[in-house]
């Protein structure tokens, strides 16, 4: 059930005005006020508080967005944009009501591709299922870098809030791979970044393809969680696929090793990506419902991908690989190098949804409730993070569901503690634990990414005040009345 | 038909997986209906496991049974190396890969276990789907 706030957002025009001119642009079949469709964008899997929209739009072009950026604009209404609504931060709930501009049911056409300079142009509607599909029929030679999502997960959303992927211990953040965008601004004007920004009108479809040296606005619009315009366009990067990819897993006994592991395998820079799971979160992929751990079991399980034009460049890659695992192997430590596919038929198949990616892991979502304190950290506190989260878990006797993985070389890594709950049963508890997880992650210097209004609140009180001075001077200028999906960031 | 007991941790979660490949075939449901053995299998960096063949029941237990009928020692690596054909398991125990104790001169245990066991890992690892989606559609 969720409870509408009191909003006074219709002060300036009445909402039956605001419906005359939504009709007006997009047309009578695009727009809705009726709760029957308003509903399902007013809440999502996490823990955030729901809250009702008063309308919702499906957009067809940017003229339209335009259009309604200046109305809303002018008479101080929320605009939300939303794709799938698959973030797990409540990004989408539309915090003050008024409306949702839906991106995924119109604007979700790939634009073009530029096989020469590896990049494709997306409306913020493309899902990942979408353009894999797109890239494996028309240009197998090429890859996109998929995060550990569902395939109707939108593309858009998750560079613009540096999702992690499937390339990211070679790419690092998903937001680096960002080569232009298309903004509207709150006064309704077009702005193109990126080397795209030549032309008067259109950008040439071939001018995509970098987003430098030219100061970078890009940061006003990366991980503001919609809160400065409305993306319209986005050019993000492709990746030669390799003929030869394979994947080797490693069973870890002692969680403390997992820090070194990252750190040094991550820097051999010979691993395209690099994934560790808990064992709990293994058992949970393979149905059991509230899987423990039992003595003598590894306690996580980490993929290496590595890929090669030869096998010669293979072998030597494998090499610097093994290398890196038979000293830790001769200093003591207790891990155990196999080949995943190998084992994995032999284990369970499930798991290969966690390496082909995008993919649905359906046991990750068939309870009501998921959340996560999904997190940049820094490598050097691994160990210490793992340990305080594995005690977190056992004293809330919920099983440690946790992911991570090295990014960009081992330069920083992706630590991701995961709940699922059942809402309305479970979301006390799974609230106190999120709660404790922020507090001591937080402290240990780790960054929470689509981050909701709750944890931003938080950490506020924790971040510097010229920061925090400067990012409301900021968010001021470019929505100086606040219509861009209001209340993120406790703005 | 074989019930398999469904199991929590991760050994006995691979032995189910290998066993539920053939639990409709009837060869195997023939092999292992009224069989009757406890069989300890330590797959080692792991812990051991007593797998228990009883009427048309497998179940598993973590841990070395009292009274178990059968001991096999091998480590991950070399299980995989028998299931993809790499190694001969039977040559295996001759040259050390895999330790087998409480065979006495009963050669229809280790033929069964072979059956069973061994025969069962070759057939999954030789499946040739890996998505999981289009594996065992009717009885998943």
């Amino acid at each position: 059930m969720t409870i509408t706030k009191e909003t006074n957002i219709f002060e300036k025009v009445n909402k039956e005005e605001v419906y005359i001119k939504l009709v007006e642009i997009f047309g009578k079949e695009y727009v809705s006020n009726k709760n029957v469709d308003l509903y399902p964008y007013s809440y999502d899997m996490t823990e955030c508080a729901p809250n009702m929209p008063d309308f919702v739009v499906i957009p067809e072009n940017k003229e339209q967005l335009v259009e309604l950026v200046k109305f809303c604009n002018q008479n101080i209404i929320p605009i939300v944009p939303y794709i799938s609504g698959n973030n797990v931060g409540g990004l989408t709930i539309p915090e003050r009501g008024g409306i949702i501009v839906d991106f995924g049911k119109k604007m979700n056409k790939i634009l073009h591709i530029n096989e020469n300079m590896m990049y494709v142009l997306l409306e913020p509607g493309v899902t990942f299922g979408q353009l894999k599909k797109h890239l494996d029929d028309n240009y197998p030679q090429l890859r996109y870098s998929y995060p550990f999502a569902p395939p109707y997960a939108g593309v858009v959303g998750n560079v613009i809030l540096s999702g992690m992927n499937n390339i990211s211990c070679k790419i690092g953040s998903m937001a680096d791979s960002i080569n232009g965008l298309e903004v509207i601004t709150a006064d309704g004007e077009i702005a193109r970044i990126g080397s795209c920004f030549y032309g008067k009108d259109e950008a040439d479809l071939d001018s995509w393809w970098c987003r430098y040296p030219m100061p970078d606005l890009m940061g006003l619009f990366i991980n503001w969680q919609g809160m400065t315009g409305l993306i319209t366009k986005c050019a993000v990067q492709l990746w030669p696929k390799k003929p030869i990819q394979k994947i080797k897993a490693l069973a870890i006994f002692d969680l403390e090793d997992i820090g070194k592991l990252c750190r040094e395998i991550g820097r051999t820079e010979v691993v395209d990506d690099m994934a560790f799971g808990s064992t709990e979160l293994i058992k949970m992929c393979c149905d059991i419902p509230e899987p423990k751990i039992f003595p003598g079991e590894s306690r996580m399980m980490a993929t290496s991908v590595i890929t090669a034009h030869t096998e010669n460049e293979y072998k030597a890659k494998m090499e610097i690989y093994l290398n890196v695992i038979e000293k830790f192997r001769e200093e003591g430590m207790r891990i155990y190098p196999l080949d995943f596919n190998e084992f994995i038929k032999l284990f369970n198949l499930r798991l290969r949804c966690y390496v082909d990616l995008p993919s649905m892991v359906l046991s990750l979502v068939e309870y009501s409730g998921l959340t996560w304190f999904g997190s940049y950290a820094p490598t050097h506190k691994i160990e210490e993070l793992a340990k305080k989260v594995d005690e977190l878990f056992k004293k809330y006797n919920i099983p440690l569901y946790l992911y991570m993985k090295p990014m960009k070389y081992s330069h920083y890594c992706i630590f991701r503690p995961i709940i699922r709950f059942n809402k309305f049963k479970d979301e006390e508890r799974t609230h106190k634990l999120l709660n404790e997880i922020v507090d001591t992650c937080v402290d240990l210097g780790c960054i929470p990414y689509k981050t909701p209004a709750w944890m931003t609140e938080k950490m506020r009180e924790k971040i510097n005040p010229g920061w925090v001075k400067l990012f409301e001077n900021i968010k001021k200028c470019m929505d100086p009345n606040g219509i861009f999906n209001p209340g993120r960031w406790n703005t | 038909m074989i019930s398999i007991q469904k199991p929590e941790d991760l050994i006995s979660i691979s032995l189910h997986n290998i066993f539920s490949y053939r639990k409709d075939e009837e060869e195997f449901i023939k092999l292992v209906t009224d069989w009757n053995k406890k069989i300890v299998i330590h797959i080692e960096p792991y812990y051991p496991l007593t797998v228990i063949f009883e009427g048309s029941k497998i179940q598993f237990e973590m841990g070395e049974s009292d009274k178990v009928d059968m001991k096999v020692k091998l480590n991950l690596q070399t299980m995989l190396d028998f299931a993809y054909g790499r190694e001969n398991p039977i040559f295996g125990v001759e040259n050390g890969l895999m330790e087998m104790e409480g065979l006495g001169n009963d050669s229809e245990l280790l033929v069964k276990f072979y059956n069973i066991f061994m025969v069962s890992m070759q057939m999954v690892a030789a499946e040739p789907n890996i998505n999981y989606y289009e594996l065992n559609k009717k009885t998943r």
